[in-house]
């Protein structure tokens, strides 16, 4: 079976599953077995999402496997998410007691979309130097993690207060969605042909995960949400755009850079932005530090983890700057040795530029060469003309006059090649000697 | 601190003069140390006092920033580094002695309490240690090397976090005067027997010409730190007055600074000497190396690692906790963003050796185009040796019937003179096959003695250059000019790829005009070619391979290089440059055939004669 009969089979399942979702959300009445329903519908979906996407892998262009592969990691730790709400919701038959794995995994997935992004995979110079792209990763992850222990963490860990943990945890999926989006519409903008789609499709999936996350918070507060009604459909519909967007990856062909050293600005941006961002840890702690109505332990906790934090980045980055370090010492061994290698090989081409310049010469040569050919023809014709002249003389201009023509011959074959050097090789020598 | 001049002075005569001027250095400080003695013994304890020890310590440290500002400007690379941390060290010194004075002389207090003087007093010490561990009189590897301004700025910051962590802090503590001044003797003590250390480590470790700079160095900095633990002792005691003899070691140590800056006047030229080392010396010195480059990242990673420690014992409601963490949160922040600017420029620089490197890649690829044609110019090298032979047996079989015409011919004058001049062509036919082919063939250099004018303008007249509609050419050439040691048939193709590359860049504007000369510019022969085209947009590249500024297809790159192989092999130089009035030149000098009797080569200079 083929591909792209793969990818319209799991996009069939997924419609099914879609389909299905719709229906019972008609029908059925909030209840347990809808809510079991309710939570194995996404899982569902994105397990058929993920089998989609791992088809895709086996395409070497440019990024692209690492592309799907960072697409698939971020859908599993969703599905992970998703199964430890069904594993309480339906197994253990209670409320999860603390949402924060649940919470962590689904702001985790997000950061793994947007790196897959980053990492530009229409583009097909990207990909180059990955190394010190894997520690901006680690450094961006960190961070963002940093940020959701910060601000959303010690409202369930420290102190139980959802008042105060749910606006902060869906503000921030709000901001990561939204990074998402823009960064998205950039690409979009710039992007044509199955590309644009492919980013349209992207962005039409994340507005969705956004709205049905907002939804979502907004039924909660109300207390109209329940699992499997038509609150999830929003949420649905991006999984099953996810199937819809992996079935491209057969057609997906990476185009070359318009602007040169595209890839380069890019990770030098990259490092950049994880910089900033690792700096404005100390800044949200030195604020915070004035914040007055927080509770102490909340506030030691958050001091901890931005000493913590900063520790940890600090580490990566001493590490990045060793290897940049290193690497420019690698890069300046190695043009030296280039270098070294040019020279050496100079003196082979300098046998083929003299030949180069024997080119020129005997063209030269042709010209100058055929001015006293034909004097030597004309004296010898004179001579032939004087009608005393002795047999024996007489043969003697003959002679002379054969000789010049072979010596014509030959430099007209020498200037007919230099003429044309498209024909010269060295079969065409062996005629050329006879005539 | 007046011999700024250039005038050419022998360099025995200017050692002398730098000796001269290092005794009166000398001198002059003994003299200061002297009378800060007698001062103290014969003054009594007062303004009149205050004044002049403030005076004489701002005099000494002035000379000191001075001094090493001056080394500084005079030297070079890691020796100008060195200079550059001790004029900084200096100046924070200065900073604080003037604070200091100002507090005593204008507000009259007799041990004014000033942290800021304080500060720079600590701080300064940052530079003079960086400066010893730099070590400018070793060749360094480039690990040690990539230490930077960006590094000093981070360890003078994390200074400045350790002071007011440590010290600063208890002066927030109401009426506590006592712990900050007991920390901070303790820092200050702590700091200047570690510079002490330094001083002696990087004197012990010397053997060469910096002995003496760092001898002096030593004992200045070990009179320094044993003067601010002796003042520091006499502060609490109460028997502290400047001007007092408890001054006198202080005074000897700033007065040691300004000597090792003269001592260090004659070394602000010295190259750096790399050393052989044992291979666990080596090994230890990686370490060091390793420490030191990145004792900037590392001081910044204790930063958070403070942080934490403070965080063990949390009390929100401290004023001396809250200003802790608010300074270490601060400096995590200060410290994380000069690392950003320094992983900025690390990236950056790699972005620029990418570029080389990729520079030179697409150097090969068309070096490898090029060798494509390679197997072509082979066979044309064949095709051109053949034909050569083919009018070469034409020639002599032609020359042969001449002379047998000439022979038969009794007295016969027309036919005699027609077949002398068919001889006379079919001669020189032969010559001009024989140079071709002699240029076909692979021979190593056969130097000879070549007239170097012939051989030009049948360069000129094989380039044809002569036939072209608005190019002037000129030949001047130098009677009696001897002959030159070359190989001609090598001679001629640098010849002819000079002037095809001045034809090209005449034909690049329509036309102009290429003056060739000759002349003896003893013990060589100096060609030169001169256009007024519109010249050479790399002077400076011009003969390296691969570089051309020709559209792709039409310069390899490779002749100007080959060129340069060929006169460099015949030991003589080949250079180019920009007219002033525009246009190019490029001059080729050859070793000339000595020449036994007339000894007339006026050497003349290149540049000088270039308008002709």
């Amino acid at each position: 079976m083929n591909i792209q009969a793969r990818h319209k089979i799991f996009l069939g399942l997924a419609g099914a599953i879609f389909l299905l979702h719709l229906g019972v959300a008609a029908f059925a009445k909030p209840s347990f077995r809808l809510t079991i329903f309710g939570d194995a519908l996404p899982c569902g979906l994105l397990v058929v999402a993920i089998l989609a996407v791992r088809e895709n892998f086996r395409f070497h262009r440019a990024v692209l496997p690492l592309f799907w592969k960072l697409m698939a990691a971020g859908l599993f730790q969703m599905l992970l998410s998703q199964a430890y709400w069904f594993y309480y919701d339906s197994v253990r038959r209670y409320s999860a007691p603390s949402p924060v794995i649940g919470d962590t995994l689904f702001l985790l997935a997000h950061v793994f979309f947007l790196s897959a992004f980053v990492l530009r995979p229409h583009s097909a110079s990207a990909g180059h130097d990955m190394r010190l792209r894997h520690l901006d990763f680690a450094l961006l992850t960190f961070w963002w993690l940093a940020l959701y222990g910060y601000f959303a963490l010690p409202w369930q860990s420290v102190v139980q207060d959802f008042t105060k943990y749910n606006p902060t945890y869906y503000f921030l999926a709000l901001v990561q969605h939204l990074m998402i989006i823009i960064g998205l519409a950039v690409v979009w903008k710039r992007s044509r042909g199955l590309w644009r789609t492919f980013y349209g499709s992207f962005i039409c999936l994340f507005l969705l995960i956004a709205a049905a996350n907002l939804l979502q918070s907004v039924a909660i507060d109300h207390g109209l949400y329940y699992s499997g009604g038509y609150y999830d459909t929003p949420f649905l519909v991006s999984l099953l755009l996810v199937t819809v967007v992996a079935s491209y990856g057969p057609s997906l062909q990476p185009e070359e850079d318009k602007t040169p050293n595209r890839e380069i600005n890019q990770s030098l941006w990259t490092a950049r932005i994880a910089m900033v961002a690792i700096l404005t840890l100390p800044v949200i702690a030195l604020l915070g530090s004035f914040e007055k109505n927080v509770p102490e332990d909340v506030a030691a906790f958050r001091l901890r983890l931005v000493l913590g934090a900063m520790l940890l980045l600090s580490g990566l980055v001493f590490w990045k700057l060793t290897l940049l370090a290193r690497e420019l010492r690698r890069l300046v061994r190695l043009s030296q040795a280039s270098l070294e290698n040019l020279k050496s090989v100079q003196a082979q081409v300098t046998h083929s530029q003299k030949l180069a310049a024997l080119g020129r010469l005997a063209a030269g040569a042709t010209h100058e060469i055929s001015n006293p050919l034909t004097a030597i023809l004309g004296y010898s014709e004179l001579l032939t003309d004087i009608p005393s002249l002795s047999p024996g003389d007489r043969e003697s201009a003959q002679i002379i006059q054969k000789q010049v023509h072979r010596a014509q011959a030959a430099v007209n074959s020498l200037r007919n090649t230099l003429r044309n050097p498209g024909s010269l090789h060295p079969t065409t020598m062996g005629e050329r000697e006879d005539s | 601190m007046k011999s700024g001049s250039n005038s050419p002075v022998p360099p025995a005569e200017q050692a002398k003069r730098s000796q001269r001027l290092l005794s009166y250095g000398y001198s002059l400080v003994a003299v200061a140390v002297l009378l800060s003695l007698v001062a103290a013994l014969a003054l009594p304890k007062g303004f009149r006092l205050s004044l002049f020890g403030d005076l004489l310590e701002a005099g000494l440290v002035v000379t000191f920033a001075c001094l090493a500002l001056q080394n500084m400007l005079r030297s070079h690379a890691q020796v100008r580094a060195f200079w550059f941390l001790l004029f900084i060290g200096a100046t924070m010194w200065l900073a604080s002695l003037m604070i200091w004075s100002t507090h005593e002389l204008f507000f009259q207090r007799a041990v004014p309490d000033v942290p800021l003087a304080d500060i720079f007093l600590f701080l300064g010490l940052v530079p003079l240690v960086a400066a010893t561990a730099l070590e400018p009189q070793k060749a360094h590897d480039s690990r040690l090397r990539s230490f930077g301004l960006l590094d000093l700025s981070i360890l003078i910051l994390y200074s400045l976090y350790l002071f007011a962590f440590f010290v600063y802090a208890y002066r927030l503590l109401p009426g506590d005067l006592a712990i900050y001044n007991h920390n901070f003797n303790v820092a200050d003590s702590i700091g200047n027997q570690l510079f002490a250390v330094a001083t002696g480590v990087a004197f012990i470790r010397e053997r060469g010409a910096w002995r003496p700079v760092y001898r002096l160095f030593f004992f200045s900095a070990a009179a320094h730190a044993l003067s601010s633990d002796l003042i520091n002792v006499a502060i609490d005691t109460g028997g502290y007055y400047t001007g007092s003899l408890y001054d006198f070691p202080l005074i000897a140590g700033m007065s040691g600074f300004v000597c090792v800056c003269l001592a260090g006047r004659p070394l602000l030229q010295s190259a750096p000497v790399t050393e052989k080392r044992k291979e666990g010396q080596q090994k230890l010195l990686r370490g060091f190396a390793f420490v030191f480059s990145n004792l900037a990242m590392l001081v910044t990673l204790s930063t958070p690692g403070i942080g934490l420690w403070l965080l063990t014992t949390y009390a929100p409601h401290d004023k001396l906790f809250a200003f802790r963490l608010e300074i270490t949160l601060l400096t995590i922040f200060l410290l994380t963003l000069l690392l950003s600017i320094k992983q900025d420029f690390l990236g950056a620089n790699l972005f620029g050796s990418l570029r080389n490197l990729s520079h030179t890649y697409s150097s090969i690829e068309r070096f490898k185009d090029h060798l494509v044609q390679g197997d072509k110019l082979a066979s044309l090298g064949e095709l051109v040796a053949n034909v050569a032979e083919q009018i070469r047996t034409a020639m002599n079989v032609i020359q042969e019937q001449v002379s047998v015409i000439i022979t038969r011919s009794g007295g016969e004058s027309r036919s005699q003179a027609l077949a002398g001049k068919i001889g006379q062509y079919a001669e020189r036919t032969d010559a001009l096959v024989e140079n071709m082919q002699r240029f076909a063939q692979e021979t190593p250099l056969e130097l000879a003695p070549v007239e170097v004018k012939p051989l030009l303008e049948s360069a000129l007249h094989l380039s044809r250059i002569d036939k072209l509609k608005n190019v002037q050419v000129q030949l001047q050439a130098e009677a009696d000019c001897p002959a030159v040691l070359a190989d001609s048939s090598q001679l001629l193709h640098v010849f002819l790829q000079i002037i095809s590359n001045a034809m090209d860049a005449l034909e690049e504007i329509g036309g102009g005009e290429l003056t060739v000369s000759i002349r003896s510019c003893d013990p060589q022969v100096c060609i030169q070619f001169s256009d007024t085209g519109p010249g050479l947009r790399h002077p400076e590249h011009a003969f390296e391979p691969f570089f051309t500024t020709k559209p792709v297809g039409k310069g390899t790159g490779l002749g100007l290089s080959t060129c340069y192989g060929i006169i460099r092999q015949h030991e003589g130089d080949i250079t180019c440059g920009n007219r002033l009035e525009g246009g190019a030149y490029f001059t080729i000098f050859v070793p000339a055939v000595a020449r036994t009797a007339s000894e007339s080569g006026i050497p003349t200079s290149v540049v000088s004669e270039r308008a002709g």
